[in-house]
């Protein structure tokens, strides 16, 4: 009679035991689903942000709302995300001894950031170089660099 | 407002010399220093030199007999993506070494490396293949943009045999 009541609590162990680990094996399979739809959804929505975020520079040019000014318009657009852009507008000298400005934007969506430097140019003199570079970057990591050359008479 | 000897408003006038479109020789006399020059005649001639001109002027006709292209509309996407003034934004593995490498040379000293290492562009052509080599290192469409370069020679060299 005792021997009987051990066998039967051991059976009963042993079938609690298996639904604890098919239970458990189920959670795994869950989690593991969850992980891997949470993933495909990750690289889903990367690949849709890398489609849709980009950044652009325009080329340098004589402002025409400013006068005796140059110009540079960058981009950056990213919808539903964070963006940043900095933009340096440079103006090309002997080796070393160039001028630049520099304009960093933040903003959400679609950022614009204009930079201008006062003209230097003189009659008879030779065209300037006008270097503008972009670093843009929202709010997953991403980022990419732009930049344009311009030689104006300003 | 400052204008041309020949009375043009150089405002106007945005003009871009695509060597690399062109042949061989002719992209290496332009990376030439002093002898450059002669490479600008040459390039207009050959119709790889545009003139982004956003009013009609009566001198066009003029420009387009002398070999220039004319253009009123904005560069497309793969053109400016080309030039490395458009590009999407991604966290490319290709790009990693420049990002440390700019994470280590970071500021001023960085900042006068990449100035005193520019006296290795010598003309302005060579030092706007620089800058475009360097960008699209940078943001890991290296690869795309010779794509890109190949198709745009194919493309150029269709338009001059028709």
């Amino acid at each position: 009679m005792h021997q009987s009541r051990q066998k039967i609590i051991l059976l009963v162990l042993i079938a609690i035991c298996q639904g604890s680990s098919e239970a458990a094996s189920h959670a795994q399979s869950q989690s593991l689903r969850s992980t891997i739809s949470n993933s495909t959804t990750q690289a889903l929505a990367e690949a849709a942000s890398q489609s849709n975020c980009f950044g652009r520079t325009d080329l340098p040019h004589v402002s025409t709302h400013f006068p005796n000014t140059v110009n540079v318009q960058a981009v950056t657009e990213c919808p539903g995300q964070s963006v940043t852009i900095m933009t340096t507008l440079s103006r090309k000298r002997w080796w070393l001894f160039n001028e630049s400005k520099t304009v960093t934007v933040t903003s959400f969506g679609k950022v614009k950031a204009n930079v201008s430097l006062v003209c230097k140019w003189k009659s008879g003199g030779s065209e300037i170089s006008y270097v503008a570079t972009s670093f843009h970057s929202d709010s997953h990591g991403e980022f990419a660099r732009t930049r344009t050359r311009a030689r104006l008479k300003c | 407002m400052t204008r041309n000897r020949d009375g043009r408003d150089p405002t106007l006038f945005q003009k871009t010399y695509e060597f690399d479109l062109g042949p061989f020789w002719l992209n290496l006399l332009a990376m030439i220093p002093v002898i450059d020059k002669l490479a600008y005649p040459l390039a207009v001639r050959r119709g790889i030199a545009t003139i982004i001109c956003p009013e009609p002027t009566e001198d066009l006709e003029k420009l387009t007999s002398k070999g220039w292209i004319i253009r009123n509309e904005e560069p497309t996407q793969r053109e400016l993506f080309r030039t490395g003034s458009f590009a999407t934004l991604s966290s490319s593995q290709d790009s990693d070494l420049l990002r440390r490498r700019n994470a280590v040379l970071a500021g001023g000293f960085r900042r006068t490396l990449f100035e005193s290492l520019r006296i290795f562009g010598w003309t302005e052509w060579s030092r706007t293949l620089i800058a475009r080599r360097y960008t699209h290192k940078f943001n890991g469409t290296y690869a795309s943009y010779i794509q890109m370069r190949k198709e745009a020679r194919a493309g150029l060299k269709l338009r001059n045999d028709h």
